[in-house]
């Protein structure tokens, strides 16, 4: 049975000036898997992800998500598709608290504006509920919709397990929580597709297997499918459904974890010899 | 922070501004202290009674206080909470007090339609100088918005058409506020008319800030980049802010214009615009209270702390100095005083406090409620 695939980057190749960073590159990502992409530095990986959430055009090929074609695509537009990702290096709002940062991400599912925003309506609160109700039913004030937000932002929270820093500012926090905050960040969106960018950089074992427990229950309980770009290649091996292997921005290798650490190209680049 | 022991039920309650009995006091103390001031001016109820401890000059003060404070919230919407900078506010509260002195006398539009049209107008125009965000950032969009603050009172005062009376160099006379038929144009009137729209506007800009608009808002001034990869239309977002803050402006302006009575463009320079900033940074660009603590920052230093310095400086003036150069230097002063003032507390704040005062009174307060394990 041929399933179609949930993203297909089809032939890309991107370039800035004489630099090639990736070169007419093809994988299909299918739906519920966990899809990795792993090479040396300067590889084309971060280029590639960033080619797929919009922040680079490639000047070449096309990438379709859900079959449909998002090259041309704005940025902002790719998002409410399903499309969420995590930065290498942590992109949060700093002055924001972790949980206004995961409420700023459900800012697609959101709907009040400037009207509705700037009227809030707490008074609301103190009316009886039928009269609630009717006003519900004419106007939609946002603190409403604030709350149905807060209700999936805090099954998140509590998912990524990080209750206890919810109000604080994600600037004072530390390295692994930022990353954790990010995760959640991205997770708030609900998203489809889930793009990792080294989740794991920088961090110590114990934290590692942490964010691995993490990605593989988002992997069960949400069913994303998830791009993920690591160095540690005995955790991707452990983790990932297939292994995409860049270098110098050309694929020189595909397929399942077994599959890529018997390949003679893929050991000549990227994992070298046993035992050397 | 919140003071321990204060535990919300539900997620409306978490996220309400007034949280503790704390807030409420000092918001309902605040209120009744702001109502009641003016009863004990002059030409209050108790002021007739003989009870007048508030002389008619505080008032004005405050008046214009409340009006500075307006067009600095706006600016805090923008500067503050979108990380996008105007030099321009002084033109926009120019083009906000000519629509609306335009729109009462010459269009005979009553002012309570009168004001809204003209924060319209103003926020408009303050769009179309925002677009140049899209393409610029930091000192090349304080640039771009500069054009604005040099465009807009040129083109005021160089109008010679017939379509509507701008009054050149020389400016106009504005008729005083009139709601539901009556003529607001005592110290009293005024200031209740700038309190309530300074209250119900600084409402509303706290409640932009906390849900989805504002949110974006911070997100772009933390960090465009990925804003834009979280489904936020950056660009359209930054346009946004600067149409607020314009409307912010207009609304100041138009108040300023029915409260002096007269408008020229040489009360919209640059100056004006600089010294809004000023105090924005003073007081906390991106707080809540930073507008706040600005104003009150500079109603202070300006109607209180200069003449309080003037007269020190005269003071300890060599007695050899003849009648004439005495007076001439005392005149020197009290030019010279004021933005030398300004501008050293300016430097001073960006050096130890750059944060401004809000941020230090969250420190103070977070202390306070830390007490006794706190160190602050």
């Amino acid at each position: 049975m041929i399933i179609s695939p949930l993203l297909h980057v089809d032939h890309i190749s991107l370039s800035f000036g004489g630099i090639r960073a990736v070169q007419n590159l093809d994988f299909q990502v299918r739906p519920g898997e966990i899809f990795a992409i792993i090479g040396p530095n300067g590889a084309g990986k971060t280029s590639t992800i960033n080619s797929i959430s919009g922040f680079y055009r490639p000047q070449q090929g096309r990438i379709y998500f859900k079959g449909q074609d998002i090259s041309d695509l704005p940025t902002y537009k790719r998002a409410p598709l399903g499309i969420a990702r995590t930065f290498q290096n942590i992109a949060l709002y700093t002055n924001m608290t972790a949980l206004d940062n995961l409420m700023a991400a459900r800012y697609i599912y959101m709907k009040s504006g400037l009207f509705s925003g700037a009227i809030y309506w707490d008074i609301l609160k103190y009316l009886p509920q039928s009269l609630e109700e009717r006003i519900r039913k004419v106007w939609q004030p946002a603190i409403w919709e604030e709350v149905e937000n807060r209700h999936v932002v805090e099954e998140i929270i509590d998912f990524l397990e990080m209750a206890h820093v919810r109000k604080m500012p994600v600037g004072t926090l530390a390295y692994g929580l930022r990353k954790r905050v990010e995760l959640g960040r991205a997770l708030a969106l609900e998203p489809e597709l889930l793009l990792l960018d080294e989740p794991m950089a920088g961090m110590n074992v114990e934290e590692k297997e942490d964010m691995a427990r993490f990605i593989l229950d988002i992997h069960e309980q949400r069913n994303t499918t998830i791009v993920l770009i690591e160095h540690d290649v005995g955790l991707v091996m452990d983790i990932a459904d297939r292994i995409v292997v860049l270098d110098f921005g050309q694929k020189i290798g595909e397929g399942t974890p077994e599959e890529i650490s018997k390949d003679e190209r893929v050991i000549e680049a990227y994992l070298g010899e046993q035992g050397a | 922070m919140r003071p321990s022991g204060v535990y919300s039920t539900d997620y409306i309650e978490d996220q309400a501004i007034w949280r503790t009995r704390v807030d409420y006091f000092w918001t309902v103390f605040f209120a009744v202290v702001a109502l009641s001031l003016p009863l004990f001016s002059a030409s209050g109820v108790f002021g007739e009674l003989g009870v007048r401890f508030v002389p008619e000059t505080l008032l004005g003060i405050l008046t214009d206080g409340g009006i500075l404070l307006i067009s600095i919230v706006g600016l805090n919407l923008l500067l503050g909470y979108t990380g996008q900078i105007s030099l321009g506010q002084a033109a926009f509260m120019m083009v906000g007090a000519y629509s609306s002195a335009v729109l009462t006398r010459q269009a005979s539009i009553p002012f309570i339609f009168a004001l809204p049209i003209a924060a319209v107008v103003t926020g408009l125009v303050g769009l179309v100088f925002g677009l140049a965000s899209l393409r610029v950032k930091g000192f090349y969009l304080a640039m771009a918005t500069l054009a604005a603050q040099f465009i807009i009172p040129w083109a005021i005062s160089s109008y010679r058409g017939d379509f509507v009376r701008l009054g050149g160099d020389t400016g106009l006379t504005v008729d005083p506020a009139r709601i539901l038929g009556i003529e607001l144009n005592t110290n009293l009137e005024e200031y209740y008319l700038v309190l309530v729209v300074a209250i119900v506007m600084w409402i509303l800009a706290r409640n932009m800030v906390r849900t989805r608009l504002g949110r974006a808002w911070i997100a772009i001034r933390d960090n465009d980049l990925a804003a834009e990869q979280l489904g936020i239309n950056v660009f359209r977002y930054k346009v946004l802010a600067f149409f607020m803050s314009a409307i912010y402006a207009g609304v100041a302006g138009g108040l300023l214009a029915h409260v002096r009575r007269t408008i020229s463009p040489a009360a919209f320079d640059i100056t004006e615009s600089i010294e809004m900033l000023g105090m924005l940074v003073i007081g906390g660009a991106g707080f809540p209270l930073g507008p706040l603590f600005g104003v009150a920052f500079f109603l202070f230093i300006e109607r209180w702390f200069i003449d309080f310095a003037r007269d020190i400086l005269i003071d300890i003036l060599p007695s050899i100095l003849t009648f004439r150069e005495r007076e001439a230097l005392e005149a020197s002063l009290l030019a010279g005083l004021p933005p030398l003032l300004f501008g050293s507390f300016l430097a001073i704040f960006l050096i130890f406090q750059p944060r401004g005062l809000a941020y230090r009174w969250m420190i103070i307060q977070a202390a306070w409620r830390l007490r006794p394990f706190s160190k602050a």
